[in-house]
């Protein structure tokens, strides 16, 4: 009995029409999100420029300070550069987004003369994934 | 992951456009009752969608885009409310959040609106997520941090101290 009351307050408070969201407002709201989306294309059309600005100019600083390193990956000296590598991405990534980040991680490579393997590019994707979702909780609607 | 969510966290305008149209009249309706008035759930609409737009990558681990978006309506509800320094028990249902086409309408909304006003605040919650927010318990339960259990209960005892609305409607 109790519970047919409280179905029937339930039926006639839903059937109440309510007043829908005025127009102007969904204008608002949309123009608002394209500024703020543009405005993140933006940034990150900027790092990517800050990105290739940095790896030229690393590149040009192991050119000049090592010359004689060519392209043999020293077993010692490839772990400390991957490392730095892999660290340096780390930091685009947290400034950009994953893509960036491992293309950043390529052209140094490429740049200080270490050839990645395809392990060592898995482990650089890894942690750079590891840093854009760390501290994300799983949401659930 | 869900389709929606997954444009979302990319970036993709249109999807902003449809998930602001599919929740956009509940999430209004929701805000107006909980805020007390139009306007200030127009403000917290806007903000809310900026806030999906700022962290549109989070979208990546969302099940319910509709769901997350009430989440982040609400939080940004209590942040306008703790702004303004509103006492948190003193908001009253404005007749406006129902809309009305005749004079006897009129006068049923007002009465809803004053008998949601007199419900325990934090009970009331639970009857706009449900009601007017169209959200199912289990949602209601994720978005609050409360049982399910404890947030059918609420909603119920709610839903109770409105039985003297009705009957006055009847008659």
């Amino acid at each position: 009995m109790e519970e047919q009351h409280d179905e029937t307050v339930e039926r006639h408070l839903a059937a109440l029409p309510l007043t829908p969201a005025p127009q102007d407002l969904r204008t608002a709201v949309l123009s608002g999100v394209r500024r703020q989306l543009k405005s993140q294309r933006w940034e990150r059309t900027l790092a990517r420029a800050a990105v290739a600005l940095i790896v030229v100019g690393v590149g040009l600083n192991a050119a000049l300070l090592a010359p004689g390193s060519g392209t043999r990956k020293d077993r010692g000296d490839g772990q400390l550069k991957i490392e730095t590598i892999t660290q340096a991405a780390v930091v685009i990534a947290r400034s950009s987004d994953p893509q960036t980040a491992t293309q950043f991680a390529r052209r140094l490579a490429l740049l200080n003369g270490v050839r990645l393997s395809h392990d060592d590019e898995a482990g650089i994707e890894l942690r750079i994934n590891e840093q854009v979702s760390n501290g994300v909780p799983k949401r659930r609607g | 992951m869900h389709p929606l969510a997954a444009r979302l966290a990319r970036g993709d305008e249109a999807a902003f456009a449809e998930l602001y149209d599919e929740c956009a009249d509940r999430l209004f309706a929701y805000l107006t009752a909980k805020l007390g008035s139009r306007d200030r759930a127009a403000d917290v609409v806007q903000e809310t969608f900026l806030r999906v737009a700022t962290g549109r990558r989070l979208f990546r681990n969302v099940d319910n885009p509709v769901a997350y978006v009430f989440q982040i309506a609400r939080n940004e509800a209590i942040r306008f409310t703790a702004r303004e320094r509103r006492g948190a028990n003193v908001v009253v249902v404005p007749a406006e959040l129902f809309a009305v086409e005749n004079p006897f309408n009129q006068e049923m909304a007002e009465l809803a609106a004053a008998a949601l006003s007199r419900i325990d605040r934090e009970d009331r919650e639970f009857v706009e997520l449900r009601i007017f927010a169209g959200l199912t318990f289990r949602e209601i339960s994720e978005l609050t941090a409360i049982p399910q259990a404890t947030v059918a209960t609420r909603y119920r005892r709610a839903i109770q101290q409105l039985r003297p609305w009705l009957e006055k409607q009847i008659s």
